[in-house]
């Protein structure tokens, strides 16, 4: 009796394992097969791994000041190219190669540290608004919709002058303006999961409220929710700098892209590249991370999948 | 009229009326075609910046609805039926394709007011938005409760004629 439990659980083992290796190999099969998004992903490894060396490991790079810009007043006015300063300098005589690596710290964190907050609590109101339904529904997607159709940088701005502008209220202040998207995406999934029998099943056994809409229904929303993140990641970044970019943070020198834009904006007729520089950091970020997330689509896209 | 008596109303200053402190606008109003040329080219330059952005962002959501579209049964049918191209996708799929843009267009012009912020920063266009950065940075809180409050009033007004609009294009709404 007891060779034969242990014989169906190998059996089942079995089963399953050779399963999930396919999935995973269909899976990496579609996103390698978009060539777009393959470039995308290495761009976004190239500002992951320079954020991550800035913060934990900055002793690596030759960097005095690792997390401010370092001026150099006996010859501030920008210089082009060249072989000392590859990407030239900007206003205060800031190397601009040196500003760059640099500020790719502060804005990677800064996304991940709004996206991700934002998408957890647009998640819990989502399940829960639709989960229990009625008025609990109607009341916290009339919320979202309000939360969602304000323009994100006059909350912004308006958030700052109440909390002070610092970095912590800049985050604070997206944070609260970016959840609704995923309130929806996790309301329209939640409403096809709820309806299934497995939710039932998991009722009738006496489940508890809470662990169904976290044990069950939260896993099942996942997917969109995390194409969603890898797609608000570039956006995030656009904000922060534009709110960088008309002043937010008083803060001099702070290596921030943004910031760094502002820097050059007074010599945008003959030192074009004090601007465009760090610009062009910007939107590289943003357009290698709508690539990357336009893959993972994808990738949990059905209809994609049966196509290999 | 008495100078004196208007000097200091904001639509009657040095002796010149503004009488909506558009610059494009009171122009027009002067009949000053030289100031009114000068004030539209200023204006083309961070329009068609703003435009952009959105723009991407229809042509995108507008692909999507009209391929969806184009699959339906009826378009299928009007072409069996030896319509022509140009009908069909004018006539037949056009509108039904607009539906969802439109509902996605509120949430567009509320990008686009947040945008405006930045881009009247970066050519020095006197507007709303360069005054609420200047509110933002001298700590001036009723410069920013009234941006904020009127950003609030055009966005539920816009989104009020696109409900109009919305009825309009679709007979099957009635409010």
């Amino acid at each position: 009796m007891k060779e034969k439990m242990s014989k169906k659980d190998m059996t089942d083992k079995n089963e399953i394992k050779p399963d999930r290796w396919r999935e995973l190999r269909l899976s990496l099969q579609v996103f390698f097969s978009n060539k777009a998004a393959v470039a995308g992903l290495v761009i976004f490894l190239f500002y992951f791994f320079d954020a991550l060396i800035l913060q934990f490991f900055p002793q690596i790079l030759p960097f005095k000041h690792p997390y401010s810009l370092t001026p150099n007043y006996a010859d501030p006015i920008p210089l082009p190219p060249s072989w000392k300063h590859p990407f030239g300098t900007t206003y205060p005589g800031v190397d601009l190669l040196r500003a760059v690596i640099k500020s790719i710290r502060l804005d990677f964190w800064l996304s991940l540290e709004i996206v991700i907050p934002g998408a957890i609590i647009g998640l819990i109101i989502g399940i829960i608004a639709t989960y229990f339904g009625g008025w609990i529904d109607e009341v916290l997607m009339r919320i979202t919709d309000i939360v969602f159709s304000i323009p994100y940088l006059v909350l912004a701005i308006a958030i700052g002058y109440v909390l002070g502008r610092t970095l912590n209220s800049m985050m604070i202040a997206l944070i609260l303006v970016w959840w609704p998207l995923y309130a929806r995406y996790a309301r329209s999934v939640t409403l096809e999961t709820k309806e299934l029998t497995f939710i039932e099943a998991a009722r009738a056994s006496g489940t508890s409220n809470f662990k169904i809409m976290f044990k069950h229904i939260l896993p099942n929303s996942l997917p969109p929710v995390f194409v969603q993140i890898s797609l608000d990641l570039g956006t995030i970044m656009l904000t922060i700098s534009a709110l960088a970019f008309i002043g937010f943070l008083p803060a001099a020198n702070l290596p921030e892209l943004g910031y760094l834009t502002s820097l050059g904006y007074n010599y945008i007729q003959t030192a074009p590249w004090a601007m465009i520089i760090p610009g062009l950091f910007i939107v590289l970020f943003a357009l290698a991370v709508n690539l990357m997330g336009d893959g993972f689509r994808d990738v949990i896209d059905p209809r994609r999948r049966s196509e290999l | 009229m008495n100078p004196y008596l208007v000097a200091g109303l904001p639509w009657y200053k040095n002796g010149i009326s503004y009488p909506t402190h558009i610059l494009l606008i009171d122009a027009l109003i002067h009949e000053d075609w030289v100031v009114a040329g000068n004030a539209f080219l200023h204006l083309i330059m961070p329009s068609l910046t703003l435009a952009l952005g959105v723009m991407a962002a229809l042509v995108r959501l507008m692909r999507g609805t009209m391929l969806e579209t184009l699959d339906q049964d009826f378009v299928n049918f009007a072409r069996a039926k030896g319509v022509p191209e140009k009908v069909v996708i004018n006539l037949y799929a056009k509108n039904n394709a607009l539906l969802p843009v439109i509902t996605n267009f509120g949430y567009l012009v509320a990008g686009l007011l947040g945008g405006v912020v930045v881009i009247e920063d970066v050519f020095d266009y006197p507007g709303i938005g360069m005054w609420l950065t200047d509110a933002m940075i001298n700590n001036d809180m009723g410069g920013i409760m009234g941006g904020t409050l009127l950003f609030g009033i055009i966005l539920v007004v816009t989104s009020l004629v696109l409900d109009i609009i919305y009825a309009k294009i679709d007979p099957r709404i009635r409010y």
